[in-house]
């Protein structure tokens, strides 16, 4: 129409009148599906036809005779609608798109015609032709930017995309392989493909490239990895194809060669090809088995030391027949456990039984780490295992010696123990006792050891109630020297015990074997203690001499230790010249030779003695005699002579304990002159002794290094200690004095050794004087008339004169306790004194009290004085300032 | 060794009889007084029999004599039997007492003196 209306409105004359033609021509311009409109030279709408209503939304009456600038041009296209006008105006046309404005105010793109109207060579106005083209335009657009968008993105493609002609020419090519190859298109445009420089590098590459084009020129596309040559000559992999572009009727019209660089690829893939491979050869070569699962669980690769190890081919055990080689009972464990770690993508250990290849069922430790992508994906556990039945073993062989070498020094402990304790057994019986207490509860619950002849068995334990019911146990023999064994029952009767192995009785049959030796020798030194504890007590004298004037009292205690009995000896004898001679030794050694020993030297001592002057002479010739052929070897000894005449005492001491002298009073001394070495030890010419004059009442102590000599105690302690007993005996008869220190050095501490002591006290009026020293303290008097009454009778005075003697006594320290000693809590002390004078008793009683007269109103005062008074022939009251002496003479003889 | 002295009571037509046997010194002269002191609140009449004592000192006489006096002040007849030459006799004879205490010889004729009143 546009054509037609330039055509008819442009060159060619019109043929009818100018209304009718322009009637003619609007009614043919309704017809048509564009805007049609028409201006007069000022620009005024002269025409509107029924399209341009539609696209303008103008109906025709609205816009005649409007200015047509006002009507369809936009906003931003007036400056253009006006020069459109002005090149109208010159007569010329317009033809071109331009934004126009709808009624409603919105715009699209037309393309408009504008032509003159000329009518008669003589313009009359103008026509306008117009039609939306927004869509078509939006269109073309689309398409023309798609296409630059490919050809961009075929340029900066990697990929190589070309085109070539059926003859295998290059028409096209992108710029990557260009670029990639150094070249510029003139430099493959017209080329057969495969000399272009990519391929000419080798010619087995090119004739491939040849024969790809061949075949894609018959349809037939050609894949493959080849390597081209790059600008700096290097070579690169590509994935090459060529495929034929054919047309809609299926003819092939060109050849299309594509590639992709995949060199990184070709790279990654041999590395990690190789990577595998390395992985694998060194799995193999591992003496581990290495295994591994993908996230599948199933089993992916086995190294060869497993496949060797099992005896399995790799094939079935990465089909998962893995399972059948674990040991039935472990199996459930073991996979649940891998189960376990691989959905916890967690460390996998775990020991478990399998079968090699031999059907043996061996213990392997395995390990699995789970595997994880560069992208953290999960590709399921490497894992190890390795054969460890061997170390398992010797752990439980290394278990096992340490058990036995534990044991072995727990039953070595108890051995020591049992010996040991057994060693310092007295006697049979006291062992058994001992071996039976120390195998419970070590080795049994209940021991039970019957010794031959005797009735009652040694217990110990519970084992009462094994005469209802014997519970398991051993029944032993123990020899213990010839004749019948013991017989040694033991029992082990709490629950968590197990019963005796063959170890145990092994160890106890030995245990016993041990313990009946050491039983045997202490059966055979307690026979010997007997026998040397007879002979010694055979060989000693049987009483001390009596002596006018002299009390003597002796004591012979054995040692409490089986090996120490014997040696030790006292003697006591008057000599012609009526001094008394006493003597205590000790020969070194125990038992029965000891003993004899003591026996021959005691002999030779009394032998001697009378013969001699002197303690001095008497101890040089013993030494002398133990020095002989039926001498005795090493001993000490102390060899005394006192005079009752003169009150001297001599003494020598080869290498023997000091003597202590008792004063009555309380006072002791240690006289220890004349001291020389023992007998039969260092030989010396000439052995001193010493002399000391004893007074009235003094007592003299000589006794054995038993006395005073303690394993683990000084010396001095035992000798403090005789002399503090001493002191508080002072003036005890001598058998009360021994008696007391023997005691007091036995409580102190058991001896292990012989005790010898001897006691000599000076008593000028032995049988005429009574003389205590006692508290003045009521409950003295009880005992102190005990002892008067044996005193009296002694004396031979008849029960029924007691009463008097006791009662002035009584009374007289009725008055220290009462009036001198009142108040002091009985500190004081009270010397009693009774002494025979012919027929008279004379009684002394002496405190040292502050005397106090009675009261008037006192008259048990008057009583008591009353009774000595009355029992006395004379009675005598003497106070001064060192106290009170009262004096009774009392006639006891009978008849009076 | 401390002294003793037992002391048994026994009923004797109607009076009760202190058997004392052992020692009576200082040393226990107030408990063995103070038992017979005792027995004056239920006895009728008391007889103190020394027969056995083996030895009586002045502390002794002077707790029977305190004992008499108790008898007396509570209207109870009492005697101590004290056999001729035995300790008691000597001892209470010693000290002077046959005035203030009532001795017999024997056991009957004590409780006999008692009943009297």
């Amino acid at each position: 129409v546009a054509d037609l209306t330039d055509g008819d409105t442009g060159t060619d004359g019109p043929t009818v009148g100018a209304d009718e033609l322009l009637v003619l021509q609007a009614q043919l311009v309704d017809a048509v599906d564009e805007a049609v409109m028409a201006t007069d030279l000022d620009g005024r709408i002269t025409y509107w036809n029924r399209f341009a209503e539609q696209l303008y939304g103008w109906t025709a009456a609205e816009v005649l005779g409007r200015p047509v600038q006002d009507v369809t041009p936009s906003s931003a296209t007036a400056d253009q609608a006006r020069e459109i006008m002005d090149a109208l105006g010159r007569g010329e046309s317009w033809t071109g798109e331009f934004e126009v404005r709808r009624k409603d105010g919105t715009t699209f793109l037309a393309h408009v015609t504008d032509s003159p109207i000329v009518v008669g060579g003589r313009q009359v106005g103008m026509v306008g032709v117009s039609f939306d083209v927004s869509e078509q335009r939006s269109l073309e657009d689309a398409v023309r930017s798609s296409a630059r968008f490919t050809r961009r993105v075929l340029d900066e493609l990697a990929a190589f995309v070309g085109v070539l002609d059926l003859e295998g020419r290059v028409l096209e090519a992108n710029r990557a392989p260009l670029e990639a190859g150094g070249l510029t298109l003139d430099d493959v445009v017209g080329r057969p493909f495969w000399e272009c420089a990519w391929w000419t590098w080798s010619d087995e590459t090119s004739a491939a490239v040849r024969e790809a084009v061949v075949a894609a020129r018959h349809g037939e596309t050609r894949r493959f990895d080849v390597q081209v040559r790059l600008f700096d000559g290097s070579l690169a992999w590509i994935d090459f194809q060529v495929s034929p572009l054919r047309d809609e009727t299926g003819r092939v019209t060109h050849l299309i060669p594509s590639a992709i660089d995949v060199q990184e690829r070709r790279l990654a893939t041999a590395a990690l090809r190789e990577s595998e491979e390395r992985f694998r050869t060194l799995a193999d070569e591992l003496p581990v088995m290495v295994w591994l699962h993908d996230a599948e669980r199933h089993l992916e690769y086995v190294n060869r030391t497993y496949v060797e190890y099992f005896g399995v081919r790799r094939e079935d055990m990465i089909a998962d027949r893995w399972q059948a080689l674990v040991h039935p009972d472990d199996a459930p464990r073991y996979a649940a456990g891998f189960e376990e770690a691989v959905r916890g993508r967690r460390l996998f250990h775990a020991e478990v039984r399998v079968r090699d290849d031999h059907g043996e069922w061996r213990w392997l430790e395995s390990w699995a780490r789970p595997r994880f992508g560069p992208d953290g994906t999960y590709l399921g556990h490497l894992g190890t295992s390795a054969d460890i039945t061997d170390r398992k073993r010797t752990e439980a062989e290394l278990e096992q010696r340490r058990r036995a070498e534990q044991r072995a020094r727990h039953e070595a402990e108890l051995l020591a123990e049992i010996l040991g304790e057994l060693e310092a057994a007295p006697s049979v019986r006291d062992g058994a006792r001992r071996l039976a207490r120390l195998l419970v509860p070590t080795v049994a619950d209940e021991a039970r050891i019957e010794l031959p002849g005797e009735p009652a068995p040694v217990t110990a334990g519970d084992p009462h109630h094994s005469d209802v019911a014997p519970p398991p146990g051993l029944r032993l023999p123990m020899p213990i020297g010839p004749g019948d064994p013991a017989m040694v029952t033991l029992a082990r009767v709490r629950p968590a015990r197990a019963s005796f192995d063959a170890e145990d009785r092994r160890f106890l049959l030995d245990v016993l074997g041990r313990a009946g030796l050491v039983l045997g020798s202490a059966r055979l030194r307690q026979e010997q203690h007997e026998i040397s504890t007879r002979l010694q007590r055979a060989l000693l004298p049987e009483r001390v001499v009596a002596a006018p004037e002299v009390r003597l009292a002796a004591r012979y205690e054995s040692g409490s230790s089986q090996l120490e009995v014997g040696g030790d000896w006292y003697d006591t004898a008057v000599l012609p010249d009526g001094r008394i001679a006493l003597s205590v030794g000790d020969v070194v050694g125990h038992g029965l030779d000891a003993a004899a020993s003591m026996g021959r030297l005691r002999n030779a001592l009394a032998a001697l003695a009378p013969r001699l002057d002197g303690p001095a002479q008497v101890l040089t010739q013993l030494d002398e005699f133990a020095r002989g052929p039926n001498g005795t070897g090493f001993a000490t000894a102390c060899y005394a002579t006192f005079d009752p005449g003169s009150g001297e005492l001599r003494y020598a001491s080869a290498g023997h304990p000091p003597l202590l002298v008792v004063s009555p009073d309380g006072t002791t001394r240690w006289i220890d002159d004349g001291r020389s070495p023992p007998l039969a030890a260092l030989r010396v010419d000439h052995r001193p002794e010493g002399a000391t004059p004893l007074h009235p009442g003094d007592a003299v102590l000589c006794f054995s290094d038993g006395l005073i000599e303690r394993r683990g105690t000084v010396l001095q302690e035992g000798l403090d200690l005789v002399e503090a007993v001493a002191r508080h005996h002072a003036d005890a008869d001598p058998d009360v004095l021994c008696d007391r220190v023997v005691e007091a050095s036995l409580a102190r501490r058991p001896t292990e050794d012989d005790v010898v002591v001897v006691c000599l006290r000076w008593a000028p009026t032995p049988a005429d004087r009574f003389r205590r020293t006692i508290p003045a303290r009521p409950e003295e008097l009880g005992p102190l008339r005990s002892e008067l009454r044996r005193w009296l009778d002694a004396r031979g005075v008849p029960a029924d004169r007691h009463l008097d003697p006791l009662l002035a006594v009584g009374e007289a320290l009725a008055n220290s306790v009462e009036h001198a000693y009142a108040g002091t809590a009985g500190d004081g002390t009270v010397h009693v004194e009774l002494a025979l004078e012919h027929d008279d008793l004379v009684v002394t009683v002496r405190d040292e009290g502050v005397w106090r007269p009675p009261t008037p109103s006192n008259g048990r005062r008057g009583r008591g004085t009353a009774i000595m008074r009355s029992v006395s022939r004379g009675f005598s009251r003497h106070t001064d300032d060192r106290g009170t002496t009262v004096t009774c003479r009392i006639p006891v003889a009978e008849g009076t | 060794v401390t002294v003793e002295a037992r002391i048994e009571l026994v009923h004797r037509r109607g009076a009760v009889v202190a058997e004392v046997a052992g020692e009576i010194d200082m040393a226990n002269a107030a408990p063995v007084g103070a038992r017979l002191t005792g027995t004056l609140a239920d006895a009728p009449a008391l007889v103190v029999d020394l027969t056995e004592v083996s030895y009586l000192d002045s502390q002794g006489v002077r707790v029977l004599c305190q004992l008499a006096e108790r008898a007396v002040e509570t209207s109870v007849g009492m005697a101590v039997v004290a056999p001729e030459g035995g300790v008691a006799d000597q001892v209470l004879g010693m000290a002077g007492l046959g005035h203030a205490l009532d001795v017999r010889r024997s056991r009957d004729e004590a409780v006999d003196a008692v009943r009297r009143g």
